[in-house]
């Protein structure tokens, strides 16, 4: 007797696809593309604009003709979408020399001529799993948001500056009178004008980071980049914050070859960014404990890395110490605006910082900046 | 040099009363006052001060522009200036000194030590009385 064909057994379908019973995809796959609200825009490795859906056509006022084979760089002045000096011209710049490893967001703004914001996603497209083939960006409309940053970056420099000023005054005022302006005052008052003393400190120190904040986040910071010597930045920063690491029964230590090479940076910005970091060590160093500076180059970057002896950061607080108003237990008093700023203005002077710590045995804190062109 | 009239232009209020009281209190001084650089240039030509302090921003003319005019004018080009201001940045810095001010003091100002500093950056001894 003949047997049977064997029945095959049915194809087990990958996880993602839909079920047998959905319904059947209306339109073409890759036509799904065109339909989707953001922009798309896929380039080589080169950075060639090879496709642009029709979301991304119509924000950029731009025909399919004109922008095929085009440098993604050169979009902004293809598209009319800014000029050199652009918001969009930096970051397009910044993006195809030193292109990304993995997916990157970043949220500029345009003229168009009415200001709008994009959120563009760029991520690298490795169809072959061994190298990178090119990058697909995504443009979407993240005007509403970038007007509500705007604002808000608006009012804290305008509430900051409103702010420091009286604080200025108070400060003054109570400086006086505590060093006998009035007369002797009673012990009681004069440990009350203390404690105001410290305080009003506490504000003007936590409206200056904020003022910061704001102008790094608003673009309005300025950045004169320069040859520097870290190690006289180190040193200036070190000698500003004295009189805290001593208040502190804390020492530094700095060590560092003779052969680092200037880095291209904002001397003022440098140094701010040293002494916050000096100033976190501080702040969970135990008494008697050292905090070592340690300066290193490589690969065309010059490192420096602060580490202190404190109880270091868990791991589950690694990702968030760089966030606005983060402090871990056990702080003595900041404004926990510090490595906010300090991750700023790395960032922007085109370096990157990180912290490393195994809990209990300290954290050692690294930036790294551009070293500068050889002359 | 002795100092015994200074000229203070400074457009807040309180922080000019604030510093008034400093260079009374602890310098010794008289102190005249003016809230911008326009004010501050013609009460100099008026009344000849020994050293003109400056802010920075302040209305109509501000410090720097006062600066510059103060030591274009033969006449006034000899009185000291040193900017008080809140502008600390270097290059904020290198510009006053740039326009001639002897001296940059930075705010938030120590009213108990404004006049000390003040002599030193002229190079002056505090005066005792006898």
């Amino acid at each position: 007797m003949k047997k049977p064909p064997q029945k095959k057994p049915p194809r087990k379908m990958p996880s993602r696809r839909a079920p047998a019973t959905a319904p059947k995809l209306p339109v073409d796959p890759a036509s799904i593309l065109e339909g989707l609200p953001d922009g798309v825009l896929v380039t080589d490795s080169d950075w060639q604009i090879c496709y642009a859906n029709r979301a991304l056509l119509h924000a950029v006022k731009c025909s399919e003709k004109d922008l095929l084979g085009t440098p993604l760089r050169l979009l902004p002045g293809k598209t009319g979408l800014g000029d050199s000096s652009s918001d969009l011209f930096h970051y397009l710049a910044h993006l195809t020399s030193s292109p990304p490893e993995q997916t990157e967001v970043k949220t500029v703004s345009v003229q168009t001529p009415a200001r709008k914001y994009f959120r563009i996603t760029t991520q690298p497209y490795r169809p072959t799993h061994s190298k990178t083939d090119g990058y697909i960006l995504t443009f979407a409309d993240a005007t509403r948001e970038g007007e509500i940053d705007e604002m808000k970056s608006e009012f804290i420099a305008v509430a900051s500056h409103e702010l420091r000023t009286p604080m200025t005054s108070i400060k003054g005022s109570l400086e006086l009178l505590l060093g006998g302006y009035a007369g002797a005052m009673p012990e009681d008052a004069n440990e009350l004008l203390g404690i105001s003393l410290t305080a009003v400190d506490r504000l003007i120190r936590l409206v200056n980071d904020m003022l910061d904040i704001a102008k790094i986040e608003s673009g309005k910071m300025e950045f004169h980049l320069a040859h520097l010597n870290v190690t006289e930045c180190i040193e200036k920063s070190m000698r500003s914050i004295r009189s805290l690491a001593e208040a502190h029964h804390v020492s530094f230590q700095i060590e560092q070859p003779e052969n680092i090479p200037a880095v291209f940076a904002d001397r003022d910005r440098l140094e701010q960014i040293i002494t916050n970091l000096l100033s976190n060590a501080l702040k969970y160093s135990p008494a008697n404990s050292v905090v070592h500076i340690r300066t290193s180059s490589r690969n065309d970057t010059v490192r420096v890395s602060v580490t202190d002896q404190g109880p270091g950061v868990p791991p589950s607080k690694i990702h968030k110490v760089f966030d606005r108003f983060q402090q871990l237990e056990g702080a003595k008093k900041g404004t926990g605006l510090g490595l906010a700023i300090c991750r700023a203005l790395v960032e922007q002077q085109r370096g990157k910082i990180w912290v490393e710590s195994v809990p209990g045995q300290g954290a050692e804190f690294h930036f790294e900046l551009p070293a500068a062109p050889a002359d | 040099m002795v100092i015994r009239k200074v000229l203070l232009a400074e457009d807040d209020e309180d922080i000019q009363k604030v510093a008034q009281i400093s260079l009374q209190f602890r310098g010794g001084w008289e102190v005249e006052l003016a809230t911008n650089g326009e004010e501050c240039i013609a009460k100099a030509l008026q009344n000849r001060p020994d050293l003109i302090l400056l802010d920075c921003m302040m209305p109509q003319m501000d410090g720097y522009e006062a600066c510059r005019r103060l030591k274009q004018d033969p006449s006034l080009r000899d009185i000291p200036v040193i900017f008080l201001t809140a502008k600390s940045q270097e290059r904020e810095v290198k510009k006053g000194l740039s326009l001639g001010a002897i001296g940059y003091l930075i705010k938030p100002f120590n009213p108990m030590t404004l006049a000390e500093e003040i002599r030193q950056i002229l190079g002056v001894e505090e005066e005792t009385s006898s």
